[in-house]
C-alpha cells in the first residue's frame, strides 16, 4: 500500500524529469518539438501537484504522530 | 483524530493536486509533436482541413495551368516576369551593396537588443543575436552586408562563412512574424556540414526598413537576393547555390529560382505558393503573393517550371515541402494534386521537381524531419 501511493510521487517525478532531459538532451526543444513554455507547463503542474500531495502526507503524519493537534 | 473540517481541506488539495498532475501530464501531450498531431486531427473542424481534399480542388486540372512547355518559352517568361518587376531584364544599376563588415564575436552588442517594443514587433537585428551563433561548429566569421535602394531603401544580409567550406553556398530566407535567428539552429547545420549561409529577413523584420507596397516590397526583396548572388558569385565563385525558404520567404525563394537559374537546387517549406484555385478561401495569403502583374507573367505552375529550367545542361532541382497539419497555413496534401504535372513538364525541359509532405508535427515551421530531407537532398546534388 506504501509502495503504491509512492509510486505516484515517483511518476510525479520522474515524468518531468525524463521529459527536461529529453527536452535538452534529444533534440525536442533544438527541433522545436516541444516548446519553452510547453515544458514549463509540465514541469509547473507536477512539480506543484507532488508539493501537495507531499504536504498532505506530512500533515497526516504528523496529526498521526500526535505532534499536530 | 481526523476532524471534519480537516478532511474537507484534505479532499480540496487532494483534487487540486490532482488537476495539477493532470495538467502537467496532458501539458506533454498538447505540446509535444507527435502527441500534438494526434490531437490536431481529432479536434480538425472538417475533413477537408487535413484528410481529404476539397471537392472544388479535384475540379482544378494543373495540366492546363502550366503553359511553359518549351526552353525558349521558358526564357521569353523569365525576362516577361523580370521586366514585370523592374520594367527591365536586368536588376536596376542603382542597386547596390555596401562592402561586407565582420560582426565580432567578442564585440560591444547594440545597447538597444532588450526588449524593446521595435525589437518584439520586427525582430531584433544581427549584432544582438551574435551569441546564438557562438559554438557553431565550423563557423568561421560573421559578415553583414547593407543592401541599398535609392534614395531610402535598405535591409541587411547575413553571410556565415564556414572553417571548411564544401564550395556551396545556401541561401535562407525567413518569412513574415520573425527573423532568420528563428532558423539559428538549422543554419548551423548548414555550417556544419560545411555550406556557406546567406540569410535574409523580408522587409520591415530584423532592422530592414518597412517595405513599401505591391511591387515596390518585391523589388525589395528580390533585388537583395539577386545581387547578393550576383555578388557571391563573383567573389567566393561557389559551385552550386541553393536556396531555402520557409513561409513567405518560401516564396521568395520559388520567385528567385524562376528569376535566376543560377540557383541549382530550392527548397520552398510550407510557402504560400498554392494556385489560387487550390487556396484555401479562408486563408488569406500575403500580399506580396498575390500580385496581379507577377501572376499574369507566371502562374505559380509556371514559376515552378521556371524554377527548375534554363541552365543548360546543368540540372535544376525544386522540392516544396508542406506540413500536411500546419496549424498556420498551406496544409494538408493540397500540393501533390500539381505535383505530378509540374514534375513531368520540368521533367521534359531537364529539371527536376517534387513534392513532399511533412506529417511529423502540427506545427509552421522546418521540422527536423524537413531539414533532414533537405540536408540529405543537398549531399546527393552536390555528389
Amino acid at each position: 500500500m506504501i509502495m503504491l501511493r509512492n509510486l505516484w510521487l515517483v511518476v510525479l517525478i520522474a515524468f518531468p524529469a525524463l521529459a527536461t532531459w529529453r527536452w535538452r538532451e534529444d533534440g525536442m526543444w533544438i527541433n522545436g518539438e516541444m516548446p519553452t513554455h510547453g515544458l514549463a507547463q509540465v514541469i509547473s503542474g507536477c512539480g506543484l501537484a507532488v508539493a501537495l500531495y507531499s504536504l498532505v502526507r506530512i500533515i497526516d503524519r504528523r496529526r498521526r504522530n500526535g505532534t499536530d493537534k | 483524530m481526523l476532524t471534519p473540517s480537516w478532511n474537507i481541506f484534505r479532499t480540496t488539495i487532494l483534487a487540486v493536486a490532482t488537476c495539477s498532475a493532470v495538467w502537467g501530464i496532458a501539458s506533454f501531450t498538447y505540446y509535444w509533436d507527435p502527441t500534438r498531431v494526434a490531437i490536431k486531427r481529432f479536434m480538425a473542424k472538417d475533413p477537408y482541413r487535413y484528410e481529404e481534399h476539397s471537392p472544388q480542388f479535384l475540379k482544378f486540372e494543373p495540366e492546363k495551368a502550366i503553359t511553359i512547355r518549351t526552353a525558349p518559352e521558358a526564357k521569353i517568361r523569365r525576362e516577361a516576369l523580370a521586366s514585370a518587376i523592374w520594367g527591365t531584364h536586368y536588376l536596376p544599376a542603382d542597386y547596390s551593396l555596401a562592402p561586407m563588415v565582420r560582426a565580432k564575436m567578442d564585440g560591444s552588442r547594440p545597447t538597444n537588443c532588450r526588449k524593446t517594443a521595435i525589437g518584439k514587433r520586427y525582430g531584433p537585428s544581427l549584432l544582438c543575436k551574435l551569441d546564438q551563433y557562438r559554438g557553431t561548429t565550423n563557423l568561421a566569421e560573421i559578415y553583414r552586408q547593407k543592401f541599398t535602394i535609392p534614395p531610402h531603401y535598405h535591409s541587411y544580409i547575413a553571410r556565415f562563412r564556414p572553417k571548411v567550406w564544401n564550395q556551396w553556398t545556401v541561401i535562407y530566407h525567413h518569412g513574415y512574424a520573425g527573423t532568420y535567428h528563428d532558423q539559428y539552429r538549422n543554419i548551423a547545420r548548414l555550417i556544419e556540414h560545411g555550406y556557406a549561409v546567406l540569410a535574409f529577413n523580408l522587409p520591415g523584420l530584423g532592422r530592414n526598413q518597412i517595405p513599401g507596397p505591391g511591387l515596390t516590397a518585391i523589388r525589395q526583396i528580390m533585388g537583395a537576393i539577386l545581387l547578393s548572388l550576383d555578388y557571391e558569385t563573383a567573389q567566393a565563385k561557389p559551385k552550386g547555390i541553393a536556396m531555402i525558404g520557409f513561409s513567405a520567404g518560401g516564396w521568395a525563394t520559388a520567385m528567385a529560382a524562376a528569376l535566376d537559374p543560377t540557383i541549382r537546387a530550392t527548397y520552398t517549406v510550407a510557402a504560400p505558393i498554392y494556385p489560387r484555385a487550390l487556396a484555401d478561401p479562408a486563408l488569406e495569403p500575403p500580399k506580396i503573393a498575390r500580385v496581379p502583374e507577377l501572376l499574369d507573367s507566371a502562374g505559380y505552375l509556371d514559376l515552378f517550371i521556371l524554377g527548375t529550367s534554363g541552365s543548360g545542361n546543368v540540372p535544376r532541382r525544386q522540392l516544396q515541402i508542406f506540413n500536411r497539419f500546419d496549424r498556420c497555413c498551406w496544409r494538408n496534401r493540397t500540393a501533390l494534386l500539381y505535383a505530378g504535372s509540374v514534375t513531368k513538364a520540368a521533367s521534359s525541359l531537364g529539371g527536376d521537381f517534387e513534392v513532399r509532405i511533412d506529417e511529423s508535427h502540427a506545427r509552421h515551421k522546418i521540422s527536423r524531419q524537413a531539414m533532414d530531407w533537405i540536408l540529405a537532398d543537398l549531399e546527393r546534388i552536390r555528389q
